[in-house]
């Protein structure tokens, strides 16, 4: 991992916009109320990071989004957003090397599934009440198909500016 | 490596989904024939706070509904509202109130309540799920 001025800059442009996503979904009121589901739009950005960057800056990236945005959130959910994080950086450590840039989508519906997977992991492992895990099954659901689509959005992001930005 | 189709993936991901979707629904339907089965002797709610157990009360024996607050105001507060057969948080300091909404809980719901951020979790069982019989009651 090289870091220069100009790329540690679109790093943290990169923190920045994914926080505002943050920020903007906690404020999208879902249909159902089910505790640890979320739409996961910040993704995008770590998604586009991911294959745009390279794996060392989109784990700068994906930490500084983890730690700031928990610290607007408040509470506990850190423990649960950073299992979850690391393990969908991990899944897609090995996606990156088995996907085209036209295959993003599928990038983030498993990122998702890992994700959603860590989270529960997390609650179960915190509260040692296993009974948490029924949740699972509902949160894959949502989870799957939610980031199959910001796993597109960060597809078309990668083939519209991939190119463009030469750090 | 990177030759598989865009149809492979979409194949592994809709397999992963049918599996999930069905898990949701066998869960759902069991918790339907569990309200379908005979009346159970007192559903029991158990609340958890910060990973541990710090009351269990038993739902059967509640006759008039009653509030009470868990967890210090600092780090965050949820009122539990007791009543006959069901339990729900009424009131929470945690900013997406997703606890308040899930609503009423009992002893044939699927999810239990969970408050992430004040770490509050409460599930309902019945005494068969404790182990229980009348006999040790």
């Amino acid at each position: 991992m090289r870091m220069n001025t100009k790329r540690l800059v679109y790093c943290a442009l990169l923190t920045a916009i994914a926080l505002t996503i943050f920020m903007v979904e906690s404020q999208i009121p879902l249909p159902v109320a089910i505790p640890g589901m979320k739409l996961g739009l910040a993704n995008i950005v770590t998604v586009y990071a991911m294959f745009a960057l390279g794996p060392g800056n989109t784990l700068l990236i994906l930490l500084c989004r983890i730690v700031l945005s928990s610290l607007f959130a408040g509470g506990s959910t850190i423990f649960y957003s950073l299992a979850g994080g690391l393990l969908c950086y991990v899944s897609m450590l090995l996606l990156r090397k088995l996907l085209t840039v036209k295959q993003l989508w599928a990038c983030g519906a498993i990122g998702a599934i890992f994700h959603n997977i860590g989270q529960i992991g997390a609650a179960i492992a915190i509260y040692q009440v296993p009974q948490l895990i029924v949740y699972l099954p509902f949160l894959l659901v949502v989870g799957i198909i939610a980031g199959a689509f910001t796993g597109l959005a960060a597809q078309f992001l990668l083939a519209r500016i991939g190119d463009k930005i030469k750090l | 490596m990177k030759t598989k189709s865009n149809r492979f993936w979409l194949i592994i991901i809709g397999v992963f989904l049918a599996t999930f979707l069905a898990l949701c629904g066998y869960l759902i339907y069991r918790a339907q024939q569990r309200s379908a089965a005979l009346q159970v002797e007192g559903p029991v709610a158990i609340v958890y706070l910060h990973n541990q157990v710090v009351d269990v009360v038993d739902l059967g024996a509640v006759t008039e509904p009653y509030t009470k607050s868990y967890g210090k105001e600092a780090d965050g507060s949820n009122t539990v509202e007791f009543a006959p057969g069901q339990v729900r948080v009424s009131e929470a300091s945690c900013p997406d109130q997703i606890c308040v909404s899930q609503g009423w809980i009992d002893h044939t719901s699927i999810l239990p309540i969970a408050c992430l951020p004040n770490s509050l979790i409460i599930e309902v069982v019945t005494t068969e799920d404790l182990g229980l019989d009348s006999a040790t009651q």
